[in-house]
Parts: C-alpha cells; structure tokens; sequence
C-alpha cells in the first residue's frame, strides 16, 4: 500500500515536472510585430539577427522599445518594418546631417582635415552614438518607404584626392562607416588623385560607395556667355553622364543614386538630366540638415573644414528638429 | 483501502486537470506585462502621441485576441487621428492660398505627426522645400553671374564653400528676399545668419524692419494665430518700446482667440465631442484663465469617457 501510494505520488510529480519544462520560450507574431522575452545571453544585435535578418538592425528594436540594452526575460517587442517612415513625432521630426569632406593629412589648405581631427570627429560619432547610414539608404527615407536611425548621419568625400584612401579609409574602416566618395573624373589624371586600384580596393571593402562629382568639375549653374542653351544642355550632359560611364567600366554595375554639384551649385536643366538618368539624389553645399520632406535633388550638406574644432562639428551634428 | 486509493485516484486526476496545458491567452496573461501596457497606451493617447498609442493597442490585440475593448480603442483613435489630420490638412491649404507659407509648414508637420507616412503631406512639403532651395540657387546664380560680367576674379574654392556656411551670403540672400517682398524666406535666411553673428547691428536692424512688414501683413489677413507667432519670434529682436506694445497687442489678441475658440468648441459641441474638447483645449491654450472653457472641457472629458464605455459595452 505505502509503495502504491509512493508510486502515485511519484508519477504525479513528474506530471507536474514534465508539464514545467515543456514550456518553450513564449514568442508571439503577427505581419507587424513580434513580442518575446528576451533569453540569456541574447543582445540587440542577436535578436536583429534572429528576428529582422540583419544584426545591423537592432536600432529598430533599440529605438521601438527606448532601450539601449538587453537584460534577460525582458520584455520586447521587434516591429517587422519600424513603423514611423518619416521621423515626425509630436514635439519635432527627425532630420539627417550629410557631412562634406575634401581632403586629409597635413597642409595649409582650409579644405583639407587632418587624420588627428578626423579620427577625433569619427570617434566622436561613435562615442556619442550616432549611426553613419551609406547615402543610398537616404533613397527610401526621403519617400518615406523606410525608416532610418534616429541619429543617422551621413560622410560624403568630394573631388578623389588620394588621401581619401590613405588617411580617411584606414579610420574609415576602423570604426566601419559607411562613406560615399564623388569623383570628378578628368581629376584622375592627376598626381594626388586616388588610382583606380585604390578605388577599387575601398568600394571591395563594402564601406566605401563611389558616385560622380561631373568630368571638369565647372559650376553648373553657369552657361558661358558665347553658349546657347542648347549647347549649355549638352555641355551638361557631358558632365553628368561622362563620369559614371568612367566609373561604371572601373567598378562594374554599382548602383547610380547620388550627384554632387561642384561647388554646390547646380541648374533646373542639370537637375532634368539627372532626372533622366534615374538618378535619385543630388547634393548641395547649402548648410543644414535634411528631413524626409527634403527636395531630393537639392539636399543639403554641411562642409568641415581643417580649422573646426571638434565645439563645431558637434554643432552640425543636428538630427532632430523641434517644431 | 479501497477508499484511499480511490481518494489518491481523485487528487491525481485533480492534480491532471490543473497542469492541463494553459490556453495561448493565459499565457500571455502570465508572462507579458499587458496591464502595464494598456496603462501605457492610455498615457500615450493623454500625451497626443496617437501613433505610439495606436501601435500598443496592435500590440495589446496580439495578446488578448479576444478583448473587444482593445479594437474598440483602436478604431476610435484611428478615427480620431483620421479626422485630425484631415482638418490640419485643410487648414495648411487654406494658410497656403494666403502665401502664409510658415503656417501651412507648422499645419503641415501636425497632420505628418498624426500620420508620418501620409505620401501627400510629404509631397506638398517637399513642394514648398523645392520652391525655397530654387530661389536660394537662383539668387546665388544671380550673383555669381553678375561677377562674372563685373570681371571679377573668381573665389577659390574653398573661399566659396566658406562663403556660403559663413553666412554673408545669406545676409545677401535675405536682403534679395526683402526686396521681392518675400519677408517669411527673408527673414528665415536672416535667423541662420545671426546664429553665427548675433550681434551684427546691420541684420538686427533688418530683422526688425522685416518683422514689422510682416506683422503688418498679417494683420491684414487677419491671420491671427500667425500673428501671435509671428509677435513671439519678433520680440527676439524687438527694441524696449516695440518689445511693450507687441506684448500688450498680444495679450489683446490671445483674448479674442481664446473666446473664438470657446464658441467654435460650443458649436462643435452637439456634434462632435473630439472636436469640441480640441476646441476649449486650444482655447485655454490662449487664455489659461477662461473659466468657461475649463468647465466646458472637464465636462466634456467626461461625456467622452461615459460614451467611450458605452461603446464597449455595447461591443460586448
């Protein structure tokens, strides 16, 4: 009898056990969302992974649920597509800094940073948590079909100096931002231009995108006095086109998405060309950040220059604007 | 010993039952904080933070599938933001068919607030963006063409660059938007301008003369609630006689606003409590003392809470 009752006993408790730890991780999900309970030794990155596909992605769990870390059985929720495209909330909307380089190393000239400046401003990036988005990921931000980080910021590199790939990329690398460099291409002829080994080299790396900055590098906006406008339009063309057909036999089939004007400036029939051409973006040296609502085809950039200091870059670094 | 035994065969089926495997909901219930959650979404609607309130309540119906409350909640807030965003919308086209372009941008950013992904809003602000960054580049054009006629030397390129963040250019700009009578565009290139020289005599003094022609103009329109605006910002740069008489004008001004809204809350009223308590909210917003108003909307508050109830209980 005691020995029955000791086996019901017994087996009733390993019901009991049996019950307990089939319980897997509770994970619920719809086309839109996916609630969980955040597991030992999972991250931000892990999740994004796991859940989105790409690690790179953990700011849309990060910012979804105002979070900058996980602790174990925390409660997450992952939102399939993060659902504010635009970045416009009720006190103010997000808006996008594109930072403008020239030229590094040593040297007297305004337009070139110095590899200690420009490592202490991408440090600064870093530090201070902001996220270096390639150019193209603007695309889908500017129609409001993608969200982007919050503090998503942006490097752009003009001209192809070779100190691009002999200062900027090396630090690039380091802290794996994404850069976008605009060649000008009659420019790589030039002793300090980069070699298209050297152009090679970075845009294999991943890191580094290459889009053009016109053949000459003339300021678009003026036609010549002896030009007519038709002339004017084809001058034009010859700018546009010219540099991404050099760039394309060099690099292959890389996607075309980003003019830079020289010196900023630029004309409603360069802008129709560029149109024409499928380009989706054009960049200016007007000062600002950009929000979603941006005319694509005028956005706006700000310069760094070799004499600011870090008190100045820090003031460019606007990602959110009050209304 | 029969009895024991049947008495151990009971507990254990009793034991069975309670082990039985938990329903999806129950389990959710257990293991996800969704009391915390609905009081979140709550907060969320009191904050005006729609989109935030809308997703908790997607996410609340994940979770308790089977609560009518949950989808009550969220098609009255998608029809309440629907309708808000409609009526910023209007407002924005009216402000624009005035040229009040600064208006119809703040209207503009409320309806994108309500809903960020609303393609149309975003189209007619990338408009207005588009017409500013043109006019910026044709002025620029201007003046680099007349240098290249007056023969001068052309700037290095960094001198143009530098030019353009220092700002003198924008002075330039400012002025050249003066004199087109375009005082919102102006004014605007003057404040970026000042941010970096705040104490240049020359643009205050062109500030001032640019607020007082567009106050002027305003007051013309009778655009009122863009005069206030437009009295706040231009006390930034207003001297110690102007700075009193803007103030008094204000005040003048917040007080009519404040009783045209409690009427328009009033007429609202029978039809549309949302409306009406929009209304008296924007009417004390005015004028924090107008005593009817915050009778008017605390009674109003409660009309939507009762009538909020009535709706789910009905659902159920």
């Amino acid at each position: 009898m005691n020995k029955l009752t000791q086996l019901v006993l017994i087996s009733c408790l390993l019901s009991a056990c049996a019950v307990t730890a089939s319980k897997p991780p509770l994970v619920v999900s719809n086309s839109k969302y996916i609630v969980l309970k955040s597991r030992p030794g999972d991250t931000l990155q892990s999740l994004a992974q796991e859940h989105l596909g790409n690690a790179r992605l953990d700011w849309v769990i990060a910012q979804f649920n105002n979070i900058d870390n996980l602790v174990p059985q925390q409660e997450i929720v992952i939102p399939r597509h993060y659902p504010n495209t635009s970045g416009f909330y009720p006190d103010g909307h997000q808006v996008v800094p594109i930072l403008c380089y020239h030229r590094f190393g040593e040297g007297p000239v305004k337009m070139t940073v110095s590899a200690e400046n420009f490592e202490a401003q991408m440090s600064y990036l870093k530090q201070h948590n902001f996220r270096v988005i390639p150019m193209a990921q603007l695309v889908d931000f500017l129609q409001a079909k993608r969200a982007i980080p919050q503090n998503a910021v942006v490097i752009t590199i003009d001209d192809g100096y070779q100190s691009t790939f002999d200062v900027a990329f090396p630090i690039l690398q380091k802290y794996q931002f994404p850069a976008t460099v605009f060649l000008y291409t009659d420019f790589m002829q030039a002793p300090d231009a980069l070699k298209w080994q050297q152009i090679s080299t970075m845009y294999q790396s991943g890191l580094v995108d290459f889009q053009p900055h016109s053949k000459t590098h003339p300021n678009l906006s003026l036609m010549t006095e002896e030009e007519t406008q038709e002339q004017y339009r084809q001058r034009m063309e010859t700018e546009v086109i010219t540099p991404w057909e050099s760039i394309s036999s060099h690099l292959g089939p890389i996607s075309r998405h980003t003019f830079a004007y020289p010196f900023g400036d630029t004309s409603d029939t360069v802008i129709e060309i560029l149109k024409a051409e499928h380009y989706s973006m054009g960049v200016t040296v007007q000062p600002g950040p950009n929000a979603a609502f941006a005319y694509p085809y005028m956005l706006r950039r700000d310069m760094i220059f070799g004499d600011d200091s870090l008190q100045q870059f820090e003031k460019i670094l606007i990602t959110f604007e009050k209304t | 010993m029969n009895k024991f035994i049947f008495g151990l065969f009971l507990i254990l089926i009793a034991s069975a039952c309670s082990l039985q495997p938990q329903t999806p909901s129950q389990r959710y219930q257990e293991e996800f904080s969704i009391q915390a959650r609905k009081e979140r979404a709550q907060t969320l609607v009191e904050q005006k933070r729609y989109q935030q309130a809308l997703s908790e309540y997607e996410i609340l119906q994940m979770l308790e599938p089977e609560n009518a409350d949950l989808v009550n909640r969220a098609n009255i807030l998608r029809a309440s933001i629907q309708r808000q965003n409609r009526s910023y919308k209007l407002l924005a086209e009216k402000a624009l068919a005035q040229n009040h372009k600064k208006r119809a941008r703040q209207l503009l950013y409320k309806a994108l607030a309500l809903q960020p992904n609303d393609a149309e809003t975003l189209a007619q602000l990338r408009t207005l963006d588009e017409k500013k960054q043109k006019s910026i580049q044709s002025a620029r054009t201007r003046k680099l063409q007349e240098s290249l006629h007056k023969n001068e030397p052309a700037l290095s390129e960094a001198e143009n660059y530098r030019q353009q963040r220092s700002g003198n250019f924008q002075l330039e700009l400012a002025q050249s938007l003066f004199n087109d009578k375009d005082w919102e565009g102006g004014l605007q290139e003057l404040k970026r301008f000042l941010q970096n020289n705040p104490k240049d005599r020359r643009a205050i003094t062109l500030a001032r003369t640019a607020y007082e022609h567009l106050l002027e103009e305003l007051r013309t329109q009778q655009q009122w609630e863009a005069l206030i605006d437009t009295y706040e910002q231009a006390l930034v740069y207003a001297d110690n006689t102007r700075a009193f008489q803007y103030r008094q004008e204000m005040n003048r001004i917040k007080e009519k606003l404040s009783e045209a809204y409690y009427l328009r809350g009033m007429q609202a009223y029978k039809n549309d409590v949302d409306l009406a308590i929009d209304h008296w909210e924007q009417a004390l917003q005015y004028n924090p003392r107008h005593n009817k108003a915050k009778l008017r909307l605390n009674k109003a508050y409660q009309i939507r809470r009762k009538l909020n109830q009535i709706m789910v209980d009905s659902e159920k």
